[in-house]
Formats: C-alpha cells, sequence, structure tokens
C-alpha cells in the first residue's frame, strides 16, 4: 500500500507497513543509528534515530520503533532533535570510544574521551537469539552493563558463527585465536578443525556439528575442487 | 458447553459449581460481629511487635482473636481492638504493654466501607472520641482501603459479608461491553501513576482478543506500601477485581507480579487465590457460569524497572526485566505477544465498588479528570504517619497538615524517587493527575514524602538521583549514561566543588534524559532534581559558596564545642564514632583532622555547646 507521508517539508510516496527508520534511510535521510539492524528488528537501546512527528503536537519518536502511518508529518533535523542527537553522542563520546562513535562525535565537533569500545547497543545478543543460540546475555544493570556469557564463564553453546562480530557497530566483539572476546572478558572458546586437503582452519569444531556437511573443506580447495571437476571429470 | 461470543449472556449451567453468597455472608457476619479481638499484623504492625502482642493475648486471654491487616495509622501501632458484648471496636494505640495500652478511639467495623452492607446494631462508646472525628480518619473516604484492618485478609466469609462478591455475582449476568462501558464512565484511570483510563485499556484489550490479565505488585519506591498493604489486608478485593476485569476482555488467565521482599504479601496471596478456587470463585465454571478463569502468582527479583509494565512483561515470560519498545502496547501485543491488560492492585481493588455501587458513585468523588479516591503512605517528618484514602482534589496542605499533622513543612514529595518534590508554597495545589504533573511533580503510585526544615533539598535529589541510577537496567543511552554524569555532577556540589556552569550542565542533561529514554523511567528520572532546581535554586547556589544550610551535606558542615557552654560531662566523646573528641583542661574539644562530620556530638550534646558552622 502506497503512503504519503512529509518529511522536513517535501512530500514523498512510499510503501506502507514498514519501519520510519527504514523509510527514511531509504529515501536517503542521514539518521545515525547504532543498535537497529534490518533483520534484527528494533530494539530502541541507542536513541539516536530520534525524530519528530506530528501527533497533536510535535513529539519526539524513535524511528526504529515508529511504524509509517498515512499522512505522517515528520520532522529529522529539526533543532530540538539535533540538540537531543548531540546530547546521546556526547554522553557516547563520553564514557566509549571506537571508529563509529569518533565520526559522529566529530560531525558535532565533539571529543572522544571514552576508553571502551562497547556501546550497548544489543545487536550481538539480539543476533544471537535469531540465530537460535541465545548464548550470550547482558549481565548486571545500569552502569555495569555487559555483555558476557552466562555467569561469566566461557560458555559452550557458542557455536562460533561470527554473526555477533559481523553486526557489532563498533568492532568490541572480536574473535581472536579461537576466543569470542569482548573487552578482556572471553565468552567462548573454539577449536578449529582443519580443512582435509590443505591443513588451513575451516570451521569452528561446534559449528560444524550444527552443519549438514560431511567435508571440511576451505574455500580454496572447495574451488580447485569444482574446477578440477569440471576440467578433469573426476572428483577427488 | 456453548462457545464464548461477544455480547452474549453467561448461562448459568454448573449448579454443583455455584456459590451460595447468602450462606457464606451469614457466616462472615457471625464472626465479624461476634465478641472479638483483632490485632493488626500487617508487616507494619508485625515491625512495631505485634506479634509479641498476639502471643501475650493468646496466653493471657480465652477469647476468640483475630489477625486482621493494616487500619492505616502507622505511627500508633501496634494497634488492637476489642469488640464484645454487642458494642463497637474499641481501638487501643500503641500497645506495647497491655495492662498500659492506651485508646484512640471507637468505630463500627462497616462505616469505613462504601458498599452498603447487612450489619447488626452495635452500640457505641460515650467515654471515647470516634474515630472518624479523629484528625487522622476525618478526611478520608475509603474505598480502596475498604476492608483493611476490618476483616480476616483469608476469611472469604468475612470478605462476603463486607459486600464482596456481590460485583461479581452481578457482572456475570451482564454483557462484558457493559462491564466495559460502566469502568469507562466511572472515569477511573490507572492507579500505578501514569494515569492511562482503565476502562479505555480494557477497550483496547477486548477488541485485540484479549488474553491475559496482570496485577502490577511490583512496589518499589522508597517509602511506599499501598499495594503491601491492600494485599496483605485484603487481597480478596484484588482478586475479585482481576476476576471481573478477565470477565471483561475475555481472559482465561491472570497474574500476580508481586516483588519478592514481600514475603507475606505473596502467601496471603498466594493462600487467598486458593482459597478462593475450593470456594468456586476462580478456576473453571466459575461461580457455576461457563466462566472459567484462573490466577497465578510470579514472584519478582526486586528490580525497580520490573514495575514498568513491559519489563515486567518481560520479567514473566522469564527474560531479563528490561522495557522493551511501545507501541506496542501490552493491551495490543503483551504477554507472549498476547493482548494483555496489566493494572496496578490499587486499580483492581477499584473495580468491584465501581459495579457494585454504580458508575455514578465512583464520577461524584474527585475532581473533573481525576475521579474517586487515592492512597497515600505519608511518611517522613509527620505526626500521623500511615496509610490514607483520600478523595481527589483534596489539597496536598489538608493531606500533609491536617492529616499528617506536619509542622514546619518545607517541601513535599510525590511519586516516589521519579516525582518532585513541591514546596510549602505551592502545597495549596490539589491531588489531581494534571495539577501535579503541571508543578513538574507526578501521581506516581502514591508515595508521600513529608520533608521539614533539617532537610537538604540537593542531598534529597542526590538520592533520588542515585536510586535512579542504580535502578536503571542500561539498556538505553541517555539513562545508563546520563543519570550517572548527573550523579557525579550533584556529588560534586554537596562536596562544594561545584560551580555554576555544572548547575546548567546538569539542567541540560536532565533535559536529554527525560526526553531521550526509552522508558517511564529514564522520562521521570529527572524530576527530583528539575523541581528541586526550580523551587529551591537558591540551595544549590549556597553550596556551591560551600555551604549546606540545613547542615546534612558532610563536606560542607564543621562542629565544635564552645567551651564556655561546655559542662565537661562527656557525652559527646562516647558517642564519638570517629574517637576525635579528647578531652582539655575539663572542657572538650574536637579534633578537625579525625572528625566525619557526622553530627553524633550536635545531637547529644543537652546543653547546645555544639556549635554547626
Amino acid at each position: 500500500m502506497k503512503m504519503k507521508i512529509e518529511v522536513d517539508g517535501n512530500d514523498y510516496e512510499v510503501d506502507g507497513e514498514k519501519r520510519l527508520l527504514d523509510v527514511l534511510l531509504e529515501l536517503g535521510f542521514e539518521i545515525p543509528h547504532l543498535c537497529y539492524h534490518k533483520a534484527i528488528g528494533s530494539y530502541g537501546a541507542c536513541r539516536l534515530c530520534l525524530v519528530e512527528i506530528e501527533e497533536n503536537g510535535w513529539r519526539i519518536v524513535a524511528s526504529c520503533s515508529t511504524q509509517v502511518k498515512d499522512g505522517m508529518k515528520i520532522r529529522t533535523n529539526s533543532d530540538r532533535i539535533q540538540e537531543l542527537r548531540r546530547g546521546v553522542i556526547e554522553l557516547l563520546a563520553n564514557h566509549t570510544s571506537s571508529e563509529i562513535v569518533e565520526k559522529l562525535a566529530s560531525s558535532y565537533g565533539l571529543e572522544v574521551k571514552g576508553d571502551k569500545k562497547c556501546v550497548l547497543c544489543g545487536l550481538c545478543v539480539n543476533v544471537c537469539s535469531v540465530m537460535g543460540v541465545s548464548a550470550i546475555a547482558f549481565e548486571s544493570r545500569g552502569i555495569d552493563r555487559k555483555v558476557n556469557a552466562p555467569f561469566g564463564v566461557p560458555t559452550d553453546f557458542c557455536a562460533g558463527c561470527l554473526a555477533c562480530t559481523n553486526v557489532c557497530p563498533t568492532g568490541a566483539i572480536r574473535f581472536e585465536n579461537g576466543k569470542l572476546m569482548v573487552g578482556p572478558r572471553v565468552l567462548s572458546e573454539h577449536r578449529f578443525l582443519r580443512c582435509e586437503r590443505c591443513g588451513k582452519e575451516v570451521v569452528t569444531e561446534r559449528l560444524y556439528g550444527m552443519l549438514s556437511i560431511k567435508e571440511v573443506l576451505c574455500e580454496d580447495c572447495k574451488k580447485r575442487m569444482q574446477a578440477e571437476k569440471f576440467v578433469l571429470g573426476k572428483l577427488y | 458447553m456453548p462457545n464464548r461470543q461477544d455480547g452474549q449472556i453467561r448461562c448459568w449451567i454448573r449448579w454443583d459449581k455455584m456459590v451460595d453468597l447468602d450462606r457464606l455472608k451469614e457466616e462472615g457476619i457471625d464472626k465479624l460481629y461476634s465478641d472479638r479481638i483483632a490485632v493488626g499484623t500487617s508487616t507494619c504492625g508485625i515491625a512495631a511487635g505485634a506479634l509479641e502482642v498476639l502471643e501475650e493475648l493468646k496466653s493471657k486471654s480465652d477469647a476468640n482473636i483475630a489477625e486482621v491487616g493494616c487500619l492505616g495509622l502507622c505511627a500508633a501501632e501496634p494497634l488492637v481492638y476489642v469488640q464484645e458484648d454487642g458494642k463497637a471496636a474499641l481501638v487501643y494505640r500503641d500497645v506495647k504493654k497491655i495492662e498500659e495500652a492506651e485508646v484512640l478511639g471507637w468505630f463500627y467495623p462497616w462505616e469505613f466501607s462504601p458498599l452498603k452492607v447487612e450489619h447488626p446494631d452495635l452500640e457505641g462508646y460515650k467515654e471515647y472520641p470516634r474515630l472518624v472525628e479523629h484528625p487522622f480518619y476525618r478526611k478520608q473516604v475509603k474505598v480502596v482501603l475498604r476492608n483493611c484492618g476490618i476483616i480476616e485478609p483469608l476469611d472469604i466469609s468475612q470478605y462476603v459479608a463486607m459486600g464482596g462478591y456481590r460485583a461479581l455475582q452481578k457482572i456475570l449476568e451482564m454483557k462484558p461491553w457493559d462491564v466495559i462501558e460502566e469502568v469507562k464512565k466511572s472515569g477511573l484511570r490507572g492507579r500505578g501513576g501514569a494515569g492511562f483510563p482503565t476502562g479505555l485499556k480494557w477497550e483496547i484489550a477486548r477488541k485485540n482478543g484479549g488474553e491475559y490479565i496482570i496485577c502490577n505488585a511490583d512496589e518499589g519506591d522508597p517509602g511506599a506500601y499501598m499495594d503491601r498493604s491492600v494485599l496483605e489486608g485484603d487481597p480478596f478485593s484484588v482478586i475479585e477485581g482481576m476476576t471481573i476485569g478477565a470477565y471483561a476482555i475475555g481472559a482465561k488467565l491472570g497474574f500476580v507480579y508481586i516483588r519478592n521482599e514481600y514475603p507475606l504479601a505473596v502467601k496471603r496471596v498466594e493462600e487467598a487465590i486458593e482459597i478462593a478456587r475450593k470456594h468456586g470463585f476462580l478456576g473453571n465454571n466459575i461461580m457455576g457460569t461457563d466462566f472459567s478463569f484462573d490466577i497465578h502468582v510470579a514472584k519478582g527479583a526486586g528490580a525497580f524497572v520490573c514495575g514498568e509494565e513491559t519489563a515486567l512483561i518481560a520479567s514473566i515470560e522469564g527474560y531479563i526485566g528490561e522495557p522493551r519498545v511501545r507501541p506496542p502496547y501490552p493491551a495490543e501485543k503483551g504477554l507472549w505477544g498476547k493482548p494483555t491488560v496489566i493494572n496496578n492492585v490499587e486499580t483492581w481493588a477499584n473495580i468491584s465498588p465501581i459495579i457494585l455501587n454504580g458508575w455514578e458513585f465512583f464520577a461524584s468523588l474527585g475532581t473533573e479528570k481525576s475521579k474517586g479516591t487515592k492512597v497515600f503512605s505519608l511518611v517522613g517528618r509527620v505526626k500521623n504517619t500511615g496509610l490514607i484514602e483520600v478523595p481527589m482534589g483534596i489539597s496536598l496542605r489538608e493531606v500533609v497538615e491536617e492529616i499528617g499533622m506536619a509542622e514546619n513543612v518545607k517541601a513535599v514529595q510525590t511519586g516516589g524517587p521519579t516525582g518532585g518534590c513541591i514546596p510549602r508554597a505551592l502545597m495549596d495545589v490539589a491531588v489531581d493527575y494534571e495539577k501535579l504533573t503541571e508543578l513538574g511533580s507526578i501521581m506516581g503510585s502514591g508515595g508521600l514524602v513529608v520533608m521539614d526544615e533539617s532537610t537538604c533539598m540537593v542531598d534529597v535529589a542526590k538520592y533520588f538521583l542515585e536510586f535512579s541510577k542504580i535502578e536503571s537496567c542500561g539498556k538505553c543511552v541517555p539513562c545508563r549514561l546520563g543519570l550517572t554524569e548527573m550523579v557525579d555532577l550533584i556529588e560534586k556540589i554537596t562536596q562544594g566543588k561545584g560551580s555554576l556552569s555544572d548547575i546548567e550542565k546538569l539542567e541540560k542533561l536532565a533535559d536529554i534524559v527525560a526526553n531521550a529514554s526509552l522508558c517511564g523511567l529514564g522520562k521521570t528520572a529527572p524530576n527530583p532534581l528539575l523541581t528541586t532546581l526550580r523551587y529551591f535554586r537558591q540551595e544549590y547556589e549556597e553550596h556551591i559558596e560551600g555551604r549546606c544550610p540545613a547542615g546534612v551535606c558532610r563536606a560542607l558542615v564543621r562542629y565544635r564545642i564552645i567551651e564556655d557552654k561546655c559542662t565537661g560531662c562527656g557525652l559527646c566523646k562516647l558517642n564519638c564514632p570517629a574517637e576525635a573528641i579528647d578531652e582539655v583542661d575539663e572542657v572538650y574539644k574536637i579534633d578537625p583532622e579525625k572528625c566525619i562530620s557526622c553530627g553524633s556530638c550536635f545531637s547529644v550534646c543537652k546543653f547546645e555547646a555544639v556549635e554547626r558552622w
């Protein structure tokens, strides 16, 4: 269904039944956001995607958690929004430090003072639950909140799919030497299976158990095998 | 069994499950008006020593001894009343030793209830004052607390004798939509604090195909105990209200979410549910109709944020208790994704009087937009601390100075840790959702903390900000980091190290936290700061100059002993926890190096020889 909306004074026609943030991003508006990913849905934690909509007067909402309605009037760049967004970015810059926060901070002329990388956007935790694994979660509350494995013990439930490291906007969650880590905390430890042909590390043991593959082959060897099959007509 | 459909009138089909209300009522009247001694054994009473009194009474007397809920006047606990020889109930206050107990007044057990109930004629006392004329009770109108302290909480027959379950009987012959209409017309608004119209919430849930009912009893405000007292003193009123709500929206299952710090309330509610089931007021075929509904107790682990409805739902589902994005509201998509009505204890307890006395009765109480009554726990610097229920629209001054008999009031804090402080000059404001919001405070769930001149408003703001910071779940950035920075700044000011620019920074942060946060906790957390800044800005400035006028902030207060006044009694030395006081030439002196500015010497000195500067 097509809907008409007004953004910053201009009229647009958009597909309905969508999140406001998706629509605005598709229209080319620059809305900063850290905790939203299309595949995961809205979580509403970073509060950067705030916009104003008209609903009995102008109201501030997070665009990631608002559905588009016909005739909606939206302001993405008013002074009020800039003020709040700047405030939230300043808080992030005072307490965390990462490439994306530095970029956001510099666009508002702010200095990054924090040291931690993690902004607690929750993407890693949520993607883990979307993957059907739910191996990691938040621990503690308030200022002590952090991403951790249950009871702080490296978990055996993590399959090592690394969806978390892929969605992380700041690079706080990382995979190093077979260990999934956030800051100094080890969330999970993995052993690798090696490629049957070349001996390169290919897949974690636990992920191999979950996948329905028989042979452990690295990407290069797979290509080579396919080519050999095509050229020589035989399979090793 | 016929399918449940909208507008269909329930038929009475299970004669074996039908309940003989009249028989229960007779039984209840017998118990209520027989000769008995009643001891208030809610948590407040127990704290004051009611259990010892109970033991003593049991060992000394062979009279019928009843354990009842809270009569409200916590300042005079343990409260014990005696009913004998066809006379009204005679209340004794401060019953520490039975022989020395003093009479508070007398009352008829039915006179607080708005419901018309059958009762025998009792004779009053001429020599003692009536309880309803006591300043604490004079202005009160009891709807929610109608049975608290009167009935034995777990005796369903006494509850029925006080008009209980008549409302359920009545609505089972009504159409669900008519029940919703009745609640809508009454103007009842959510008593959890936000004040959303209850009838409207039910309507939305019914339209979406209501599935669950939740009673929010996660009361975490410092100094607030309304919900606890209702659950401990009259659990059936909440259960009946929930059953009526379930019938109206078509729910089959309900939950009471109680914090585990209320062990007595948890126990009472669990037992009351069991008793209601046994009597056919819960479970399958309620009162012999084809309407079925059951209630479970869910225990909260004590996070303040779990009082927020979406966090509460997450907690029941077994997830971390943190708020979710709204909309969708629980009435559309709540527990396990199904439409859920979630109301506060007090709201549920209001339902049966509305149904039984009609919406006109409820709408006649209160102001234009805020109807009915509100329960408050009146605490702080008042003479009559206690649980009160007053009609909406009464002024705060009447509540604090007439009911509470407070003197030298400086400010009143409404709405718990996220409410605001209202100064003495503005205390004529009416208790009303909108009026309190205009002053920068909120109605909240009903905590009323009274402060006098000995209270430092900056310290108050610091205390509540720290509370919100600790209880913030940490999900969203403004609440997690913003409150942390605010606490650091206000801490700096109470240390005397602040500057005027810190006040500006605080105001800016407060704006961001209040407007950018995800849930109600963050949105209201800056209220104590904003209201104290609005009404007591001068105190902040004095702190920046290095003075705490109330003498509370330790870093800004010093003590010294005036040599001329010191008699050398040594009481200050005995009480000093830091061993900072020593005798020099027959008078005492405080060693400023060791002094921790606790003020012990100041408060114990009988000769006003210790000076604060």
